[in-house]
């Protein structure tokens, strides 16, 4: 291509598209200049000037049709048309306030829906850590973990502190490795907590490895995290800086104390990190070593068999993922082998040397949220988008029944000697226009509606931060989201509207006896709205039920009401007999208080801690192993749940002591599952002991039988459970939870509380949890799927009503001449309903139909997630078909009704 | 009046260039010279010349100038490019192998 012709062109394209008026001028000027010449010569023959002039306009084929042919040879009209269809379009809608109301409306919520759940999906699936080169980092685990009998602590527990230092020895991958872990810490000295949900403990590589800086200060760095742990240094998160600190860089250097140590501020990390774990937010991070500071006697830092670090690597160039697992799982067998627990049976041991670690990628972080939400997520995604086609479907409708008024407009157009490209085009700018506002209300709509969703499954006690800020992959996907619409609400009126012969819409304008061409395409749009909307119907209908389920669901206790009482008895420095004392104080003291109706210890709390312990029963002169939870609990606490006793007795605190034989009370789960219904009073059995694997010398006889509860969570079955008595521990732990049943009127229990533990001793950390909202809290999420799937459905069976009422009321306005004709024939009004009714039953029915079958494969989606009901729920079918074919008749039967009602001399005189 | 002969296909962009490639013209006048150079042969449709004219200018083959006409009226005169020179040459030489070929066959005596 020659450079200077390129140029050219450019200049005259730029000259045409900026400079048009006087394009358009010089154009003029040039056909003026030409046929004065022409009307000149026709003059100078003798013709008269008007024949000269009517001749020579004839010669060039009309003046207008001349310009316009000059403009397309100058491909100026290409754009010129883009601008005067956006006008046009424009013009419209606002002449059809309520037509742009509707679309818009039904557009803006679709959209909104899809980009809402996007939004979520990318945050929490998608989007990678605010970090340097995110792409090269990879989290190593143990690929096929399978149970040991270990402690897990944390929610992301790949590692313990031994295996950490193992792989130190094996880390040829990366360029550095970095270890983390989470933790509440305690902000005030003494007495109520004042508790960080989001703590980190950091190795001291974790900031240099992300490539994160300090924005005030300085990050940890290796120098923090060493044995002796030294420089108690500590590093606010931006947020965390800004609202407990209002962002003053005073507080470098300043103390803070956590669990009552003091430490140090050092540093702020940048506004946007929040650390490595998605769905989280950090507030400050200290080093791994400082968790012996604050949790003091803790083995973390060297047992064996505590789980409680996250591991993550940075690759070094080369290194791609898979070579580094390869690597790594040849070295697994001298990791593993030189981190075995000492205490693992050979069983347990064999499964441990068997262990492999992994790389995967890490450059979405951590996430125990995104193992959560995924089918949820998956669900939400399949019904935003049905909305979306319902109101695409809707919109279609719209058009097409707009269109059929315009068809005239059409013919006239194209009689004339537009193109159908020409018009098709045109079609298509004003569904565009319309898709693009809908769009745009949709991406505004977006982040708010994320942030109810998120606020939906966040608590105080866990409080969850989803990054929704829009990047490129939620703009891309609102883009292709408003194109695809377009494409499918506004190619099929289109193209129908461009193949409309014009001869015959001029003749029949108006007169036709049958109703126009498209009442097909529209009935099956009418249809496939139904059909969707029972999908829709039916998926909010399951949740709601499961949530239902979930709420009404037989916990074996009654949570509503117990107030929880944890209690942290390191800061008194009480040595382990005189814990056993003040325990006993406490409860006794709490138990006398005026409002308070049962007290009671309890290990392990329902529905939020795990306890697993295996005991063993005598069998056949040997051990049968019993793997069940394990509690352990003071007198009162089946009282204080609710829980009925079925036989034997309680513990008893003066009769079972330390020194007294052992006794457990078992639930129901236990005898049915272990042995085999017999009643269990009086029976025998072994915890486990050192070794994994192998009884313990203690024998601990069952002196009761409680009713089953559900402990890990609602949704489970329930578990069988060994209960053993607090009051034969001589030496409890420091940490206590105590559940408290308030009597039904009495004070204020909280305030008794805060007012009981300072007398005993003001140094004691406590802080107060609300069972009954724990309950709820654990069914956030489906209550979240219940919110937004009815609120779906909802709005789906709206927007398909509509529909189904736009194609009966437009049909039969269509069709009034042929009513009118039939009732002047003498047919009945009852005749003619039936006829209409009959019509809106086959599309309402065929939509039913289709969407039972729908439904079915997309409620599937949804089996993971469902309590207490299947998918297939026969119910659940049978309510959501008859409701929406009720809706659905009814809207049918008001303009069938109407139609019925007309006069045939004004029908027939009307044409 | 007898309606000139249509002019082949494409031969109209041949006939501007050769015209313009003589002296930049102005369009009535390319057409008026083009009628008295071919003996009124040759003649372009009014309603076909200022399109192809616009055409060629698009494809930078010609470019225009508004000058002062004979009678001192300003209007759009047309000149050649080199570009549209090289297209001439090609356009030109191509036209002679065809109508020679036309007029060898049609020039065959009949037996």
């Amino acid at each position: 291509v020659d450079p200077r012709r390129f140029l050219d062109t450019v200049r005259m394209r730029l000259r045409a598209l900026v400079r048009r008026r006087r394009v358009e001028a010089d154009l003029e000027d040039e056909l003026q200049f030409h046929l004065e010449h022409q009307i000149a010569e026709h003059v100078a023959r003798g013709l008269s000037h008007e024949q000269a002039r009517t001749l020579a306009l004839r010669q060039l084929g009309g003046y207008q049709s001349q310009l316009e042919l000059c403009r397309d040879s100058r491909g100026v009209n290409r754009v010129d048309h883009l601008q005067r269809d956006i006008h046009a379009a424009g013009r419209l809608l606002l002449r059809n306030p309520g037509f742009a109301v509707v679309a818009l409306l039904s557009l803006a919520l679709g959209i909104g829906a899809n980009a809402t759940i996007f939004g979520l999906v990318n945050a929490v699936r998608l989007r990678p850590l605010p970090v340097a080169e995110a792409g090269r980092l990879a989290i190593v685990d143990i690929a096929n973990r399978t149970i040991v009998p270990d402690s897990y602590s944390s929610r992301v527990a790949h590692f313990t502190s031994p295996l950490l230092d193992a792989l130190q020895a094996h880390r040829e991958p990366f360029g550095g490795v970095l270890a983390w872990s989470h933790a509440t810490m305690d902000l005030s000295i003494h007495g109520e907590s004042n508790f960080v949900e989001n703590g980190l403990y950091v190795s001291g590589s974790f900031f240099e490895v992300l490539g994160v800086r300090a924005s005030h200060g300085r990050t940890l760095t290796a120098a923090d995290d060493t044995a002796r742990c030294s420089t108690s240094a500590v590093v606010l998160s931006d947020a965390f800086w800004r609202r407990e600190y209002g962002g003053a860089t005073s507080v470098l250097g300043t103390a803070i104390t956590l669990n009552a140590k003091p430490f140090t501020i050092v540093g702020v990390t940048p506004p946007g990190f929040y650390g490595v774990e998605v769905g989280r937010a950090f507030d400050l991070a200290i080093p791994l070593c400082a968790e012996a500071i604050l949790n003091p006697g803790s083995e973390r830092r060297t047992n064996r068999g505590l789980w409680w670090l996250g591991v993550m690597g940075r690759l070094k160039p080369g290194w791609s993922l898979d070579r580094a697992s390869s690597y790594l799982s040849a070295a697994s067998p001298a990791i593993f082998q030189s981190t075995l627990p000492p205490e693992f049976g050979a069983e347990d041991a064999a499964k441990y040397r068997g262990f492999r670690l992994a790389a995967s990628p890490g450059a979405s972080g951590f996430s125990q949220l995104r193992e959560r939400t995924g089918g949820s997520l998956l669900v939400l995604m399949s019904v935003a988008g049905v909305v979306l086609l319902i109101a695409c479907a809707n919109l279609a409708n719209l058009l097409l029944a707009r269109m059929s008024v315009r068809d005239r407009e059409m013919a006239v157009r194209l009689a004339i000697g537009a193109s159908r490209g020409r018009l098709i085009q045109q079609l298509l700018v004003e569904s565009l226009m319309l898709a693009a506002v809908g769009t745009l209300a949709g991406a505004l709509l977006a982040p708010s509606l994320g942030r109810v969703i998120v606020s939906l499954i966040s608590s105080d006690v866990d409080p969850m931060f989803v990054d929704l800020a829009a990047d490129w992959r939620v703009i891309g996907f609102l883009a292709a989201l408003g194109v695809l619409t377009t494409l499918s609400f506004g190619l099929a009126p289109a193209l129908r509207a461009s193949r409309v012969p014009p001869g015959s819409v001029m003749k029949s304008a108006g007169r036709g006896l049958v109703g126009g061409g498209g009442s097909g395409v529209r009935r099956l749009l009418a249809g496939g709205q139904v059909g969707l909307s029972l999908v829709l119907l039916v998926i909010g209908l399951l949740f709601m039920r499961s949530l239902v389920n979930l709420l009404t669901t037989d916990a074996g206790f009654t949570p509503a009401g117990i107030v929880e009482v944890d209690v942290d008895m390191r800061p008194a420095n009480l040595p382990g007999p005189a814990r056993a004392v003040m325990r006993d104080a406490l409860v006794s003291r709490l138990r006398a208080a005026p409002g308070v109706a049962h007290v009671a210890t309890v290990a392990s709390v329902p529905l939020v801690a795990n306890w697993w312990r295996s005991v063993y029963l005598p069998n056949d002169g040997g051990w049968k192993r019993a793997m069940g939870r394990f509690n352990r609990v003071s007198p009162g606490y089946f009282d204080t749940l609710g829980t009925r006793m079925l036989q034997g007795r309680d513990f008893d605190a003066a009769a079972d002591v330390p020194a007294a034989p052992r006794v457990a009370i078992v639930n129901e789960a236990f005898v049915r599952r272990f042995l085999g219904g017999v009643a269990p009073i009086g029976l025998e059995f072994r915890p486990e002991g050192a070794t994994t694997g192998e009884p313990g010398p203690t024998t601990v006889r069952i002196i009761g039988l409680v009713a089953d509860t559900k402990h890990g969570s609602l949704r489970e079955a329930f578990d069988p459970i060994v209960y053993v008595a607090e009051s034969q521990v001589a030496e409890p732990s420091p940490f206590l939870n105590i559940f408290i049943r308030p009597r039904a009127s009495g004070p204020a229990v909280i305030d008794q509380v805060r007012s009981v533990i300072p007398q005993l001793d003001g140094r004691i950390a406590f802080h107060f949890h609300d069972v009954g909202r724990i309950r709820l809290e654990s069914i956030a999420q489906d209550r979240l799927m219940a919110v937004l799937c009815g609120a779906f459905a909802v709005l789906g069976g709206l927007l398909a009503v509509v529909g189904v009422y736009g194609v009966m009321a437009y049909t039969l306005t269509r069709r009034r001449a042929e009513i009118g004709v039939r009732l002047a024939l003498g047919a009945g009004r009852p005749a003619i309903l039936r006829m209409a009714i009959g019509e809106a039953a086959v599309v309402v029915g065929a939509g039913v139909a289709a969407g039972t079958a729908a439904a079915i494969a997309t409620a599937r989606l949804a089996e993971s997630l469902l309590y207490g009901l299947t998918p297939l729920d026969p119910s659940t079918f049978a309510v959501a078909i008859g409701t929406l074919s009720g809706v659905a008749m009814i809207a049918a039967y008001l303009p069938a009704n109407r139609a019925s009602r007309t006069d045939p001399t004004i029908a027939l005189r009307h044409d | 009046v007898s309606r000139p002969a249509d002019l082949v296909q494409g031969t109209l962009d041949l006939l501007i260039l050769k015209m313009l490639a003589l002296e930049p013209l102005h369009g009535w006048a390319i057409n008026s010279r083009l009628k008295r150079i071919s003996g009124d042969v040759l003649q372009v449709s009014d309603g076909s010349l200022y399109p192809a004219l616009h055409k060629l200018e698009h494809r930078g083959w010609i470019k225009a100038e508004w000058k002062a006409s004979e009678n001192n009226r300003r209007a759009k005169f047309y000149a050649l490019t080199r570009a549209g020179r090289r297209h001439l040459e090609r356009e030109a030489a191509e036209w002679e192998r065809l109508s020679g070929a036309i007029s060898t066959v049609v020039k065959l005596r009949e037996a």
